[in-house]
C-alpha cells in the first residue's frame, strides 16, 4: 500500500493530489450551494430550477470521470513525446513504479466516483435532485475500464475517440431518464442494473489487463 | 601561476615550464605535492587531460614523480647539475653580451660597468 | 586507463535513422563530451545507454561490471539530465523535488534548494512556485541541473546542458562539472552532449564527434589537438594545396582547411601554415569532412 502511494507521489508530484483535494472541496461546494438553493424553496419555472435541474446531473457524471482524467496522465507518460517521459523513466525500479501509480491511480479514481456518487445519493435522498447515482457509476466504470485498456496504445487519439462516445451516451442517458421522469415513467431497473454489470465488466477487464501488461509495456521498441 | 589563454604555446607547455621553474630554483621543494590534476585544472578552468599531460610532461623530464593515491610528488633535484645548467646557460648569454659589446664599439671597462650597474638592480 | 562505461555494438533502429554500430569506451575521472550537429545521434546514444528507450542490439557495460541499466544500484549511480522537457511541464520545482525525493534515494533537499538559490531560480520552498511552462527555457535547464546535482552519482549524463543556457550560466556550469571531477578524484565522471562545443571547450577532457548515427572520431582532447591542425593560406596555393586538405573553407582572398599535422612540413613548403586547433576548430572541420565524403 505504502509502495503504491509512494509510486503515485513520484508520477505525480504534488501536482495532482493539490488538484484531487480541490476537486473534492468544489464538490462539497457546489453540494453546499445546492442544498442551500433547495432550502429556500425555489420557484418552480426560475434560472435556478432549471440551472439545479441540469447541472446536478453533470455533476453525476462528468465529476467522477476526473479521476479518470488524472489515471489518463499517468499513461502519458509512456508516451515519448509527453514531457516527462525521460525523467520518469531513468528513474531506479521505473517499471515497478508505474505499474504501481496505475493501482494507485485506478484506486484513487475509484474512491472519487464513490465520493461523488454518496453526494448524489445525499442530493437525492435529501431533497429529490439529479437522477440515480447508478447513472454515473456505469458511466464512470465504462470510462475508466477503457482508459485501463487503452492506456498503453501507441494511438493517443484511439482513447479520445473511445471516450467521446462515452460522455454522448452519458448525456442522453441522462436527457432520456428526463424525459422519462416528466412523463412520470422511469427506466426499469433490471436495465439499470444490466447496464451496471456490463460496465462493471468493462471496468475489470480494464484493470486485470493494465495490471498484467503494463510492465511490458513501460518501455517501448519503438 | 599564470596562463595565457590565447597564446601560441599550449596551455600543457606553460603549465609544465612554470612548474619547472619553481622547481628548480627550489620555491617548491623536494618531498612536496603538486595541486591535484583536477584540483588544480579547477582553480585555472581548464580540462583535467590538460594539467595531467603538463604533469607528464613534468615525470618524463624527471622533476616530479606519480604516487599511487596520492599525486605528483617532487623529485629530489640534483643541486650540482642544476648549478651546472645555469652557468652553461651564463657562459652562453655572457658570450652573447660580449659578442654585442663589441659590435657595439663598448671597451672592456664599460661593459665591467654596466654589469655592476645592472646588477644592483633587482 | 579505465572506463566507466563501455559499448560493443550497440544499435538503435528506427524507420528513418540507425544509431550505430557504436564501440565506445569513456575514460573514468573525465569528462567526455559528445560532440555533432542536430540529428547526429548524440540524444539518441544518450536515451540508449541510460535506458530511456531500448536498444536495437548490442551490449553496454556501466562501472566495468553490471550490464543492465535498469539495475536499480546502476540507476542510482547515474545523474541524467536531458534538456527541456525532462519534467512534466505542469509540475513546479516543489514537484520536482517531492517526486525525486521518493525516486532516488541520495536526493538531498537541501542542496536542491542551495543550488537553486545559487542558480537564481524556484526552489521548493518558492512562495508561488512557477510550473514548468512558464519558465523560460534558461530557468528550466537550471532547476533541472539542479534536480540532477542534488544527488549523490558516479556519472554524470547531461544531454545539450549547455544549450538554453547564457554564456555567463555556461560557463559556471563548467566550473561545476571541474568540481564535480575534483570532488571524485578520478572516480566520477561525466559525459555530455553538445552541438557548439565553443564554449564548453575547457571542461572537455575526451571528444567524441558523431555524424549521421556514427562516431567519426574520438580522442583525448590533448591527443587530438596534436595529431590535427589547421592551416592557413592564401587563395593563390589552394589549388597546391587542396588535395592534403580535410575540409575546405576557401574565398577570394584566402583558405583554411583541417589538416593531419604530418601534412603540415609539406604545406609549409608551399607557403601554407599551419596552428593548433580549438577544439571548436576541429569540430567544424571534422564535420565538414564527414559531409563531404559522404
Amino acid at each position: 500500500m505504502k509502495e503504491m502511494f509512494r509510486s503515485f507521489r513520484i508520477f505525480t508530484g504534488n501536482y495532482t493530489i493539490k488538484n484531487v483535494l480541490q476537486l473534492i472541496l468544489v464538490f462539497c461546494a457546489v453540494f453546499g450551494a445546492m442544498s442551500l438553493m433547495n432550502m429556500i424553496e425555489v420557484p418552480e419555472d426560475s434560472f435556478a430550477a432549471g440551472f439545479l435541474a441540469s447541472f446536478v446531473p453533470a455533476f453525476g457524471m462528468f465529476i467522477p470521470l476526473s479521476g479518470g482524467l488524472m489515471l489518463n496522465a499517468i499513461y502519458s507518460y509512456n508516451m515519448q513525446i509527453t514531457p516527462g517521459y525521460k525523467y520518469l523513466h531513468s528513474i531506479p525500479s521505473s517499471k515497478k513504479s508505474y505499474v504501481q501509480a496505475i493501482l494507485a491511480g485506478n484506486l484513487v479514481a475509484f474512491l472519487i466516483m464513490l465520493f461523488a456518487m454518496g453526494l448524489q445519493i445525499l442530493l437525492f435522498s435529501l431533497f429529490q435532485l439529479g437522477a440515480s447515482p447508478i447513472y454515473s457509476a456505469v458511466i464512470s466504470l465504462i470510462a475508466i475500464g477503457l482508459i485501463n485498456l487503452l492506456g498503453n496504445t501507441k494511438r493517443q487519439w484511439l482513447r479520445l475517440v473511445l471516450l467521446m462516445p462515452v460522455f454522448v451516451l452519458a448525456g442522453g442517458l441522462f436527457g432520456f431518464s428526463a424525459a422519462l421522469a416528466e412523463d412520470g415513467e422511469r427506466i426499469p431497473d433490471i436495465v439499470l442494473w444490466i447496464a451496471l454489470g456490463v460496465s462493471a465488466a468493462v471496468y475489470i477487464i480494464g484493470l486485470i489487463y493494465t495490471l498484467t501488461s503494463s510492465a511490458k509495456k513501460w518501455r517501448r521498441s519503438e | 601561476m599564470k596562463i595565457l589563454q590565447n597564446s601560441d604555446i599550449p596551455i600543457y607547455k606553460q603549465i609544465a615550464s612554470q612548474y619547472k621553474e619553481d622547481i628548480m630554483n627550489g620555491r617548491i621543494a623536494e618531498g612536496e605535492y603538486l595541486p591535484s590534476i583536477r584540483g588544480l585544472a579547477r582553480d585555472l578552468k581548464i580540462s583535467v587531460i590538460t594539467t595531467m599531460k603538463a604533469y607528464e610532461q613534468l615525470a618524463e623530464e624527471g622533476l616530479i614523480a606519480p604516487v599511487q593515491g596520492k599525486g605528483y610528488i617532487v623529485n629530489p633535484q640534483d643541486r650540482q647539475m642544476v648549478k651546472e645548467q645555469h652557468l652553461r646557460l651564463l657562459e652562453q648569454h655572457l658570450q652573447n653580451a660580449i659578442e654585442s659589446a663589441k659590435l657595439a664599439g663598448m671597451s672592456r671597462e664599460e661593459l665591467t660597468d654596466m654589469i655592476n650597474v645592472l646588477y644592483d638592480i633587482d | 586507463m579505465d572506463s566507466i562505461l563501455t559499448t560493443k555494438g550497440l544499435i538503435k533502429k528506427y524507420n528513418k535513422f540507425t544509431l550505430g554500430e557504436i564501440d565506445l569506451e569513456i575514460p573514468k575521472g573525465f569528462a567526455t563530451a559528445l560532440i555533432g550537429a542536430n540529428g547526429a545521434g548524440k540524444t539518441t546514444l544518450i536515451d540508449t545507454l541510460c535506458g530511456v528507450i531500448r536498444k536495437t542490439e548490442g551490449e553496454v557495460t556501466y562501472f566495468g561490471k553490471h550490464n543492465d541499466i535498469d539495475l536499480p544500484e546502476v540507476r542510482e549511480r547515474i545523474g541524467y539530465c536531458a534538456s527541456n522537457e525532462f519534467f512534466p511541464q505542469g509540475w513546479s520545482a516543489k514537484d520536482i523535488a517531492m517526486s525525486m525525493e521518493l525516486a532516488f534515494e541520495s536526493f538531498n533537499r537541501e542542496k536542491f534548494r542551495s543550488l537553486c538559490e545559487q542558480l537564481d531560480v524556484d526552489s521548493d520552498i518558492t512562495k508561488k512556485p512557477k510550473p514548468m511552462y512558464k519558465q523560460s527555457d534558461g530557468n528550466r535547464m537550471r532547476i533541472s541541473l539542479a534536480a540532477v546535482f542534488a544527488r549523490e552519482t558516479d556519472l554524470l549524463i547531461l544531454d545539450e546542458p549547455g544549450s538554453s543556457l547564457d554564456p555567463l550560466m555556461r560557463d559556471r556550469l563548467c566550473d561545476r562539472l571541474r568540481e564535480y571531477l575534483d570532488d571524485g578524484d578520478g572516480e566520477k565522471s561525466i559525459i555530455f552532449s553538445t552541438h557548439n562545443i565553443a564554449d564548453m571547450e575547457n571542461a572537455a577532457d575526451y571528444a567524441i564527434f558523431m555524424d549521421k548515427g556514427k562516431i567519426i572520431e574520438q580522442g583525448f582532447v590533448e591527443e587530438l589537438k596534436e595529431k590535427y591542425m589547421i592551416a592557413h593560406g592564401a587563395a593563390e596555393d589552394y589549388d597546391n594545396a587542396k588535395h592534403l586538405l580535410m575540409s575546405h573553407n576557401k574565398n577570394r582572398t584566402v583558405f583554411e582547411g583541417l589538416i593531419l599535422a604530418e601534412n603540415a612540413e609539406e604545406l609549409a613548403k608551399l607557403g601554407v601554415d599551419s596552428e593548433a586547433p580549438t577544439l571548436q576548430q576541429l569540430s567544424i572541420g571534422l564535420l565538414k569532412y564527414a559531409e563531404e565524403i559522404r
